[in-house]
This record gives C-alpha cells, sequence and structure tokens, in this order.
C-alpha cells in the first residue's frame, strides 16, 4: 500500500519560531507543511483536512482551547499538537482531555520529541488506513451475492428472508443441517448490516466446556475464581455495538440459559465476581441443528428463552434439495483451491457433474468442499473425471440413481446403503425399509456371493 | 560577557550559514515588532496586550540563551497579566526591554550580519 502525502499544518504566531518549526518538521523529506500565523487563515484553508496541526496555545485572533474544539470537531481525525511557551500542568491536561494528542513545551530543542511525535501518528494514521482497507475486503467478501453462491428457489428464497434482517436488529436463529452453512450466514448478516464496522464475535457453545462458558460470555473479575489471575472481558462486552453469534445453542446448559436470558432482557452484563452491571448493544444471532421447539417439549431449552430467542427464523435448505447449486459450488471451489494453490484451473467433465449431482450429501456444503479438493489434488488432467469424484459415505440420492442397473441390483444397493447407516442391525433396517427379515437376509446372501 | 549563546540555534539549524543568518534576521526582526507592539500597549493601557507580546518573543530569546532579556520578558508578562504593577513601574519595564533588546540586537548584527 502507497503511503499517502502527511500534511502538517504549523500556526504559530512568533515568524522565528514558526520557521523553526517549519524546518524542523521538514527534516523529514516525507511531510508537507503548511504555514500560518493565525487561527483565521487556518480556518480557511481547514477543509483540506491536514493529518496534524501543531498549535500555539496563545495566539492573537483565538487561544488554543477554542481552536482546538474547532479542529476536532470539524473533523475528529486531525490530530493536533500543543506546542507551548507555557510550562503549566492544568493547561496541559485541559487540552490534552478536550482532544489533543500531545503537549510540547517550547524548549530549546524540540526536534526529538515533536519528531517523535509526529512518527507516532503517522504510523497510527497507516494503521487506520490498513484497518479501513481490511475492512472493505472484509464487508465486500460477505457481500450476499458472492457469500451465498446458487440459482435454487430454495436458495433465493432464503436470500430474501436474509436481506429482510439486514437493516434492523432483529434475533434471528438460523438452522439447518450440518454443513449447510449456518455461520457464514450469520457473518454475511452482520457484514451486510448496520454493524457491519463492529465486530463479529461467534461462541460455538458446544466447544466451550460449560463450566466455562459463563466466563466466556460474561467475563470475569480477577480473582472472582481459582485462575483468574487478571480482568477478563466476556463476548458479549466484545461484541458490543456488534453482533454476538451463538453457534449449537441448542447444547447450552439449561442453568446458563437463565442468565443468557436476564441479559437480553437487561441488556447489561455482570462481570463474575463483579456487582457492577455493563450496559450492552448486541445483536444476537444464534444457530442450532436441533429442533429447539422439541428441546423446549422435551424441558432441554427454556420456554422462555427460545421465545425471546425465536426473532426470525431462517431454516437453511440442506443441498440435496439445491438441484444444479451442487455445481455452482464445485465451481466455485475448484476456482478458490486452485488460486490459493496457484494450481491451473481444472474443470469437470460431464460424468463427474452427473456423478456429483447424483449424491445426497449427508455433510452438505461442507462434505463438497472436501469431495472437490480430493477430486482436485487425485485428478491428474486438466479435466476432473467421474472416478475422481469420491465420496465418503455411498449413500444413494434416490432422486437421482444413475447408471445402467436392474431393479434388483437397485434393491440391493438401497438395502447394503441401509445396512452400512445402520450398523448390520437387520431388524432396524427391515422396519426402516418396510421389508421382512427373510427378505433382507436373502439380500444380505445375495450381496455376498462371489461376482 | 555576551548577551546570548548561538551554539544551539546553529545546530538546529543544521549549521546551514544560509539558514542561520535568515533565522537571526527573522529573531531581530520579529523581536523589534513584538517590543513595537508593547510600547503600543502601554501607551494605550492594554495590559492584555502587553502580556501577549511579552509572551509572543519570549521562546526565540530563550532559544538563543538572551537571559536577561527573558527574565524581562516573563516579568512583564506575568505582572501585566496579573495588573499588579504599576503603570510607571510598567513603563520603565518596557524601557528596559527596549534597551536590553537594542543590546541585543547590535551584537549580534555585529558578530553575525
Amino acid at each position: 500500500m502507497k503511503d499517502s502525502p502527511f500534511t502538517i499544518c504549523v500556526i504559530e504566531d512568533n515568524e522565528w519560531y514558526n520557521k523553526l518549526l517549519v524546518h524542523t518538521i521538514l527534516l523529514n523529506p516525507d511531510y508537507i507543511v503548511k504555514t500560518y500565523l493565525d487561527a483565521a487563515s487556518f480556518l480557511k484553508d481547514l477543509n483540506e483536512v491536514p493529518n496534524v496541526v501543531t498549535l500555539d496555545v496563545r495566539l492573537p485572533d483565538s487561544n488554543g482551547k477554542d481552536l482546538l474544539t474547532k479542529i476536532k470537531s470539524f473533523h475528529p481525525s486531525i490530530e493536533v499538537i500543543i506546542i507551548s511557551e507555557q510550562d503549566d500542568v492544568q493547561t496541559a491536561v485541559d487540552l490534552l482531555q478536550s482532544g489533543a494528542y500531545d503537549y510540547i513545551v517550547k524548549e530549546k530543542d524540540i526536534r526529538g520529541r515533536l519528531h517523535n511525535t509526529l512518527d507516532k501518528i503517522r504510523n497510527k494514521n497507516k494503521l487506520i488506513q490498513k484497518i479501513n482497507v481490511l475492512e472493505k475486503e472484509l464487508i465486500n467478501k460477505y457481500d450476499l451475492g458472492k457469500t451465498l453462491l446458487g440459482s435454487s428457489s430454495a436458495l433465493k428464497e432464503c436470500i430474501k428472508k436474509i436481506e429482510k434482517t439486514l437493516e434492523n436488529n432483529i434475533t434471528v436463529v438460523i438452522t439447518g443441517e450440518t454443513g449447510t452453512g449456518k455461520e457464514v450466514v450469520a457473518k454475511a448478516i452482520h457484514y451486510n448490516s448496520v454493524r457491519q464496522k463492529k465486530n463479529f464475535v461467534p461462541v460455538n457453545v458446544a466447544a466451550i466446556p460449560s463450566e466455562l462458558l459463563e466466563s466466556e460470555l460474561f467475563g470475569h473479575e480477577k480473582g472472582s475464581f481459582t485462575g483468574a489471575v487478571s480482568r477478563r472481558i466476556g463476548k458479549f462486552e466484545e461484541a458490543d455495538q456488534g453482533t454476538l453469534f451463538l453457534d449449537e445453542i441448542g447444547e447450552m446448559d439449561i442453568a446458563l440459559q437463565a442468565k443468557i436470558l436476564r441479559v437480553l432482557q437487561e441488556k447489561e452484563v455482570v462481570r463474575i465476581g463483579s456487582n457492577t452491571p455493563v450496559k450492552v448493544d448486541v445483536r444476537i444471532l444464534t444457530a442450532t441443528h436441533r429442533n429447539l421447539k422439541e428441546e423446549v417439549k422435551n424441558g432441554k431449552f427454556r420456554e422462555d428463552l427460545f421465545y425471546r430467542l425465536m426473532g426470525f427464523p431462517i431454516d437453511l435448505p440442506p443441498l440435496r434439495s439445491r438441484g444444479q447449486d451442487v455445481l455452482i459450488l464445485a465451481k466455485h471451489f475448484i476456482d478458490c483451491f486452485c488460486k490459493e494453490n496457484k494450481m491451473e484451473l481444472k474443470l469437470l467433465s460431464e460424468e463427474a457433474k452427473t456423478k456429483l449431482l447424483g449424491y445426497n450429501y449427508p455433510g452438505n456444503i461442507r462434505e463438497l468442499k472436501s469431495v472437490i479438493e480430493y477430486a482436485i489434488v487425485i485428478s491428474n488432467e486438466k479435466e476432473i473425471k467421474s472416478e475422481d469424484i469420491s465420496f465418503v459415505s455411498d449413500e444413494l440420492h434416490p432422486e437421482n440413481i444413475s447408471g445402467d442397473l436392474t431393479l434388483r441390483q437397485y434393491e440391493l444397493k438401497i438395502v447394503e446403503t441401509y445396512l452400512k447407516k445402520y450398523n448390520n442391525d437387520v431388524k432396524v433396517v427391515a422396519e426402516k425399509l418396510d421389508m421382512g427379515l427373510a427378505t433382507i437376509y436373502r439380500m444380505i446372501k445375495e450381496l455376498n456371493k462371489p461376482e | 560577557m555576551k548577551k546570548y549563546k548561538i551554539d544551539a540555534l546553529k545546530e538546529q539549524c543544521g549549521y546551514d550559514p544560509a539558514f542561520f543568518n535568515e533565522m537571526l534576521d527573522t529573531f531581530i526582526v520579529s523581536t523589534e515588532k513584538g517590543v513595537e507592539g508593547m510600547e503600543e500597549a502601554l501607551l494605550k493601557h492594554d495590559n492584555s496586550a502587553l502580556a501577549y507580546y511579552a509572551h509572543k518573543i519570549v521562546s526565540p530569546c530563550r532559544h538563543i540563551e538572551a537571559d536577561n532579556l527573558v527574565l524581562l520578558l516573563k516579568e512583564l508578562e506575568n505582572k501585566s497579566a496579573s495588573e499588579k504593577m504599576l503603570p510607571e513601574e510598567m513603563n520603565e519595564l518596557v524601557k528596559k526591554i527596549r534597551s536590553e533588546s537594542e543590546e541585543l540586537k547590535e551584537e549580534l548584527k555585529k558578530e553575525y550580519l
């Protein structure tokens, strides 16, 4: 990233000191200096928004504090260094509290101090610039059109729902099978919402032991329990003005659910070991693969919390119901993997496409991604062949059975698939397929017969 | 004994004789303007203007270690700001500043310009 020009305005009514400051600052050739003898002439140029202003406390037409206030209210990012004859602590404190970056007394040689301060401001500005670029990239990365790929009606319906959640702070519950992209959707909601510039804080409830989760979410004070060696801010505070994503909310301990409910109602958290509530403004997004309504019925999820969270439900469709989206996603994963690994871009053969479409993806998009990455690596040619596609599960997709098999062979394959799925429990398979036990045994015998 | 020490200024000017001379010229001009401002303020009995001009020129004087002049300027600045000085005392002090600044100016001109 190229450095942008760094402009410093010197406001000093003493011509001699003004010249000395300009000379001192220009010892760094990267700096551009503009100079003024009074406040009025500087204010005419204020809309040029310099990076830094060095300001004398006493000017013929203004005092330092008034001018500082005007500068800061015009553009808070302009840093002001007060350079004063007065070695007065109270004045310095007042001006620093009013937003001055530093207070330098006019001593014989202020060169070191002044350059040190300017360098610090410049480095800070560079960091801010980098953060801004990264923020833009992040927001761009989670643009809805780029995040949620596909053209199926199931996905379009889902995007329509997501769009409804962007202009408000409604609590969203994202449900869907594993691998359907619940966290991706949560990020997309956050980075397309009005809170996009604030923190997105994800917490996987299932991944944190329940005894640690409370401290993780609410934070703790030093010494509040064994091991609390310092104060720690919890995820709710970290997400203040942003979004907190509670993944696998259905796994949360019922006792902790009551505390979450309190935070949602009161909009404040109390760190463990503290009595002082801290106000928080957090948007809550949750996700679960469980049916929370069922969990409520079974007494595993608090009904009051369920209704509190159930602001706007978004159910993500399984990949098997998204038709041709499989191929759109497959192409996207090929592009990403080849780019990341600096490989020549590969294409999918027609047979490979047919094979991909004929599978039911119990692991959904996450599984498709793994299948594609494996196929790219295993494939020796520019085109990914059908034999390069390998599924972990051999489950048949009943709507897309392909290949030249007889009906009997399909029946055998279905039984074989179910036996694998239910750990060779013949009784369960018979029940699931509504077939007699004897029939299943006969088919097993047939399956075991050498070809 | 000299009324100033110039080494720090030479160093700050990067031992560049042209810039050093420019700074001395500016010092003489801006100090003169400041003293004139004080004399005018004295005629108008404007204490805050007196304090302002004394404050304005004291930093350059401190830079070249013109200690006598710095002491007089600080006295004028403090007393005129607190209004604890009789008009005749103030008149006397401004005269002293004029005289000290003239002597300093002559010494500088003689040696460097």
